[in-house]
């Protein structure tokens, strides 16, 4: 048994000219065309070999003496894959072409046509109301905290894919017109046409789909598995500062909930909650005993250290909003980025550090300042 | 597109031509090289290309078909046809005439 070798196929069968001179280039180096698969066309390996390659469309399969007619004129059907079919012929029999009429060689591709313009009116429509059912997508006010989500990445992986099916159907379908009408003028197919850059194009686009699509899949197992790693963690392991780094007693009837997630662009995001009392100066009245303390951490770790600015601002937008004390800047070049309002009860800062974003907001009676040394030192700025 | 009257191309007139006298493909294709004096010879490609159009468009039939060839014949719209056809190319020849006349003065 000779041995055989798939390639991935750089173009659709369509393109007669260009499949027709991969074959040939193919035949050259010892790979005689065998196969053709949807993703892939099978080659078998022997002599190298000069042979032309010709693709038919044939609407129905051929019979037994149109393939005789064709061998007769030197001409061997060598694969088919629905109505195309190749047929392959030494360089050195010098077969006639099968094809003495571009004219009437353009009539064939009206069936092509037809049925390339089914699928690009089918995928637009497709296109159409998936684009209509995302549409809501574009009313986002906080896209940065859209992009965090791993669902964001979800979307991206099938609208990618989607967007080249949608562009690939319509470049099919005005090629295909493009060769017919030169046809139907009389301009012959060129049989040598230039593969080599398609070819490599195509195979880039396709790994990237490829990839991009694993990771569809693969990525919510991850997600899920980074999940659970972090179920039993406690506060000390995360890389927030904690209720018990800012006040300096005691802290009584504490509680804490941690929530861990996991994405592609933030491999990294902590919503954790603390709170619990401390000694106060007891009053006259046996009031102020006891505080409540408590503190609420956003922290994210980015992908990309380009959105953190992006992701600043979302962060400001949605937890600032119904705040009534002013949000002032605050210059420390220790810190990409710092933002702080103070008020009787809460003190909310926002802050960036390189690929690093959090959102505190913390209710109890250290000020500010502390807080924000407390973070400095939390990370070694 | 059917054919609906119109110059056909070369290959299409000689397919009815030689299909006046009911042929299968292989047959068809001396026929076609005999009809025209040696001067077409056409590839299996265009022949059954155009067989296939002229099936569609009801200006051939297939009359017999035992499996392992067709045998084709021309039917009274082909006929038709390639009579408008005829007329068409025998008006075009003699208004080429001028021609001739041009050089002859």
């Amino acid at each position: 048994m000779s041995k055989s070798v798939k390639k991935f196929m750089p173009g659709d069968l369509w393109d007669f000219g260009k499949n027709e001179s991969w074959f040939s280039d193919m035949a050259l180096k010892g790979l005689h065309l065998q196969s053709i698969g949807s993703w892939f066309a099978v080659f078998e390996k022997g002599q190298p070999q000069k042979t032309k390659y010709r693709i038919e469309v044939l609407e129905e399969s051929p019979s037994q003496e149109q393939l005789e007619l064709y061998r007769e004129w030197g001409w061997d059907l060598v694969a088919n894959k629905q109505m195309f079919y190749v047929f392959s012929s030494p360089e050195e029999l010098n077969a006639p072409e099968l094809q003495t009429d571009p004219m009437e060689q353009g009539f064939t591709f009206k069936m092509i046509d037809r049925q390339l313009k089914k699928n690009m009116i089918a995928i637009s429509l497709l296109f159409l109301s998936f684009l209509l059912s995302q549409f809501h997508l574009s009313f986002q006010d906080e896209p940065y905290l859209f992009l965090i989500k791993q669902r964001a990445f979800t979307l991206v992986a099938i609208v990618v894919p989607y967007i080249y099916i949608f562009i690939e159907s319509i470049r099919g379908y005005l090629a295909v017109k493009k060769t017919r009408d030169s046809l139907l003028m009389g301009i012959p197919i060129n049989h040598k046409r230039k593969w080599k850059l398609s070819y490599i194009i195509s195979v880039i686009i396709h790994v990237y789909l490829i990839v991009l699509i694993a990771l569809l899949f693969i990525t919510p197992f991850y997600a899920v598995m980074r999940r659970e790693t972090y179920t039993y963690k406690t506060v000390e392991d995360t890389p927030v500062i904690s209720i018990y780094d800012i006040e300096k007693g005691p802290v009584y009837d504490y509680s804490h909930s941690i929530d861990y997630d996991w994405s592609l662009v933030s491999p990294v995001q902590y919503i954790i909650y603390e709170d619990g009392y401390i000694e106060g100066q007891m009053q006259g009245d046996f009031s102020g005993a006891y505080f409540k303390t408590s503190i609420q951490t956003r922290y994210y770790e980015l992908a990309l250290r380009g959105i953190s600015e992006g992701l600043l601002n979302d962060l400001i937008h949605r937890y600032y909003r119904h705040y009534e004390e002013k949000l002032i800047e605050i210059e420390n070049e220790r810190f990409d980025r710092l933002y702080a309002a103070s008020g009787e009860g809460n003190k909310l800062i926002f802050a960036s550090i390189d690929n690093k974003v959090i959102y505190i907001k913390y209710s109890g009676k250290a000020d500010l300042d502390y807080i924000i040394s407390l973070i400095e030192k939390k990370y070694n700025l | 597109m059917p054919y609906e009257s119109g110059p056909m191309t070369e290959a299409m007139y000689y397919v009815l031509l030689s299909l006046l006298r009911p042929n299968h493909g292989y047959q068809l294709m001396n026929e076609i090289e005999k009809v025209s004096k040696g001067r077409i010879k056409m590839g299996p490609g265009t022949l059954y290309g155009v067989l296939t159009r002229l099936l569609k468009d009801k200006l051939i039939i297939v009359v017999n078909d035992d499996g392992r060839r067709k045998t084709y014949s021309i039917t009274e719209d082909g006929r038709k046809a390639l009579e408008i056809e005829y007329e068409r190319l025998i008006s075009m020849v003699n208004d080429g005439k001028i021609i001739m006349e041009d050089r002859d003065e």
